[in-house]
């Protein structure tokens, strides 16, 4: 699977920009996990790092698309 | 839209007031100087536009059909900010107060845990550091 991958807030200083990542993730859990074990300097950011699709961010258990593009979602801080 | 990247425009957000409405309850947020011990020089706000934008309507929704409010207007700067810039404007039009200043509240309350915003901070030391709040994993798993 291959997935290009927009990060934001934080997670765009640590990651390259856009990523596109190749993949045998198939769900957003799977997927952050390969991407912490693949960058080490997100790993510990990813238990509170949310994915969206569009304008949905998805529940770890959702499942992805080949070619979808995706957001990293860090804990907001708006207002 | 919700999200501005050019400074809000506080005279257009009162415009048109609704002549069914006793109350209208406004609230600006500006950069302030200081947070948690350190001296803050300016903000930077970024945001995931797509989901920001859909879930600010959505709390807009949300709050009309909570609250006894007929109008509820909620604007975010994005980009560089100074201090003393308006950082965030919401705009709450209601028969009666009670139920605009209780929208307004929730309204930003809600918009701290649920938006797709991000904050970066920078000192006057010449230090920056993004700050950490709500994490929407966990929220999306409880949904």
């Amino acid at each position: 699977m291959t997935y290009t991958i927009e990060a934001f807030g934080k997670l765009s200083e640590l990651l390259p920009q856009p990523l596109t990542l190749h993949t045998t993730a198939t769900t957003v859990e799977q997927l952050l996990h390969d991407i912490g074990a693949q960058f080490p300097s997100v790993h510990a950011d990813m238990t509170r790092t949310a994915v969206a699709r569009g304008a949905t961010i998805l529940d770890r258990h959702a499942r992805l698309a080949d070619g979808d593009l995706l957001a990293l979602i860090p804990p907001v801080g708006g207002g | 839209m919700h999200l501005e990247d050019t400074p809000l425009d506080l005279a257009q957000a009162f415009a048109n007031p609704r002549p069914d409405c006793g109350a209208t309850v406004a609230f600006v947020g500006t950069v302030r100087n200081y947070h948690e011990g350190q001296s803050v020089d300016g903000l930077e706000y970024s945001a995931h536009r797509p989901s920001a934008e859909a879930e600010l309507e959505k709390i807009c929704t949300e709050a009309r059909e909570k609250f006894a409010i007929a109008e509820l207007r909620i604007l975010h700067r994005l980009g560089e900010l100074q201090l003393g810039d308006s950082a965030v404007l919401l705009v709450c039009q209601a028969g009666h107060r009670d139920a605009a200043f209780e929208a307004a509240r929730w309204a930003l309350e809600t918009l701290k845990k649920r938006v797709p915003i991000f904050k970066k901070e920078h000192y006057t030391d010449g230090q920056s550091q993004w700050l950490d709040g709500q994490s929407l994993a966990e929220t999306a798993d409880k949904s």
